[in-house]
């Protein structure tokens, strides 16, 4: 593909937005800024909202009512149930919206990231790695803190308020908790022991591995973006895409 | 700031954003190579009302943020020298230039930037997370530590080039690395050649006030400093910089 300078001009630009969209996002997530990230940094218009979707190593969740259910709803319960220690602990603490987090932490990062704005111009497609931690604590003073290791992915696209997510995927692959040598984390954890996951990925409405720390390491290299004319469903990162697939379950080209 | 932008602006606001981050990464090397002293006149504007907040409060007006920085200094040069003490056969010989900064490890890389230049380009915002790793002497030897920080800082356009006007550099995890985020440090005994280290003590903020508590498991949760965004001129904004 070639292109005028003013072309090359508007996708270098479209990357840079590309890139501090996803770390918009970032630090979103870190403060748990759900319901402002939903508003703020994913897609608006009606018929991408039908089709954005949240995933997980264990499945995606489609649709913005189904995101927002999980992200927004149970994330609130989820903070709201982590609070209660507290109010029990010490009757003054309210269980109330602005005690939401006490004793909690969270940083997420957004590194290196690999972008290719569709030669279109529509759309734009994304990895990069989120190295954080979050940490939850306890009224007793204690507190559980895991360092997480995982890929990011999305399928990003232009809207009339500029590029937002559509498709989102949180890949975990490493849990390490916080204090304890690398040599006590299990070197074959199941999702089902990484508490991570557990916090995290909830029950998604499409259920299909999308990504598995065991081995799912052999389809990075098919799944990381590469230069496109435009963006097809197979190809993204949307649960019709071959995202985390063995290779005999993808399509043939 | 919603308007079409020509490409003309485009490629000057993606050079901004460029010397942005090129500035923050050079000051991260200055950490890196124990160059803090430096750091001051290199990186900050000659405005009166530059401005560096900490956790515990903020260093108002060019004197006040240079004592910032002389602090750090002081401390990696008597850091230095009781390495130099603690280590006679290798260093001994050295002069005081010449062991500055040694033995020491400071890793402050920056990322996930967030970053916003003003319509009028006469400003910027940025917002950052730091995850790093330094070490320090304690009266019981050397420790390592790991750095979880939040640097936000406003930017000013002064003679074409971009300097750091406001600063808030925001530490949420500051631990002995290996350990865990809360509870207390392990306590090692202490240590002749280290005794010094009971006396180096970092300058107190001109305005004390707690920009954020350390992380614990009792500390109500702390979003990062304001999300930059976008705007037109500094007038309509916010600032990182000191409201008292």
């Amino acid at each position: 593909m070639v292109y005028t300078n003013e072309e090359r001009i508007d996708r270098i630009w479209d990357r840079e937005n590309c890139v501090q969209l996803m770390n918009r996002h970032a630090i979103y997530y870190s403060n748990d800024m759900r319901r402002a990230e939903l508003d703020d940094l994913w897609v608006q218009d009606r018929e991408n909202q039908k089709t954005a979707s949240l995933a997980y190593n264990n499945g995606y969740y489609v649709g913005m009512d189904a995101i927002s259910q999980h992200y927004v709803v149970e994330r609130e319960q989820q903070l709201y149930d982590r609070l209660k220690p507290y109010c029990q602990a010490d009757p003054s603490v309210e269980s109330c919206r602005e005690n939401l987090g006490l004793g909690a932490s969270a940083m997420h990062t957004s590194t290196t990231p690999l972008i290719y704005i569709a030669d279109d111009g529509k759309t734009a497609r994304f990895q990069g790695y989120q190295l954080g931690y979050q940490s939850v604590g306890s009224p007793d003073g204690t507190a559980e803190s895991y360092l997480e290791f995982g890929l990011v992915y999305a399928d990003l696209i232009r809207e009339e308020g500029g590029w937002k997510i559509w498709h989102l995927v949180l890949e975990h692959d490493h849990t390490v908790e916080v204090g304890h040598a690398y040599a006590e984390v299990p070197v074959l954890r199941p999702d089902s022991e990484d508490p991570i996951i557990q916090m995290d990925c909830g029950t998604p409405t499409v259920q299909r591995t999308v990504f598995d720390p065991f081995y799912g390491w052999e389809y990075i290299w098919q799944d990381m973006p590469r230069p496109y004319e435009t963006y097809r469903d197979v190809d993204g990162y949307g649960p019709n895409g071959n995202l985390g697939k063995p290779y005999y379950e993808r399509e043939r080209r | 700031m919603s308007r079409t932008l020509t490409a003309e602006e485009k490629l000057s606001r993606w050079e901004d954003v460029r010397e942005i981050k090129n500035l923050v990464g050079r000051m991260s090397t200055n950490y890196t190579i124990k160059e803090e002293r430096g750091m001051f006149r290199s990186y900050w504007s000659g405005r009166e009302d530059v401005c560096l907040g900490i956790n515990t409060g903020y260093f108002v007006g060019p004197a006040e943020v240079a004592r910032y920085y002389d602090g750090e200094e002081a401390r990696i040069t008597a850091e230095s020298a009781m390495i130099q003490a603690a280590f006679p056969q290798e260093l001994g010989e050295k002069t005081q230039e010449e062991v500055h900064g040694v033995g020491m490890m400071t890793y402050k890389p920056v990322d996930t930037a967030v970053i916003e230049v003003a319509g009028d380009r006469q400003t910027a915002k940025g917002l950052w997370i730091i995850r790093g790793s330094y070490s320090r002497i304690s009266t019981g030897g050397p420790i390592s530590y790991w750095e979880w920080s939040w640097l936000a800082i406003d930017f000013v356009r002064e003679n074409g080039e971009w300097k750091i006007w406001h600063e808030l550099y925001l530490t949420e995890i500051d631990r002995p690395c290996g350990g865990a985020f809360v509870g207390p440090e392990t306590a090692y005994a202490p240590r002749p050649e280290f005794a010094a280290a009971a006396d180096i003590h970092m300058p107190e903020p001109t305005v004390k006030q707690v920009l954020r508590e350390h992380y614990s498991a009792t500390r109500p949760f702390a979003a990062s400093p304001r999300i930059p965004a976008p705007y037109e001129t500094f007038a309509e904004t916010f600032s990182y910089g000191c409201e008292a």
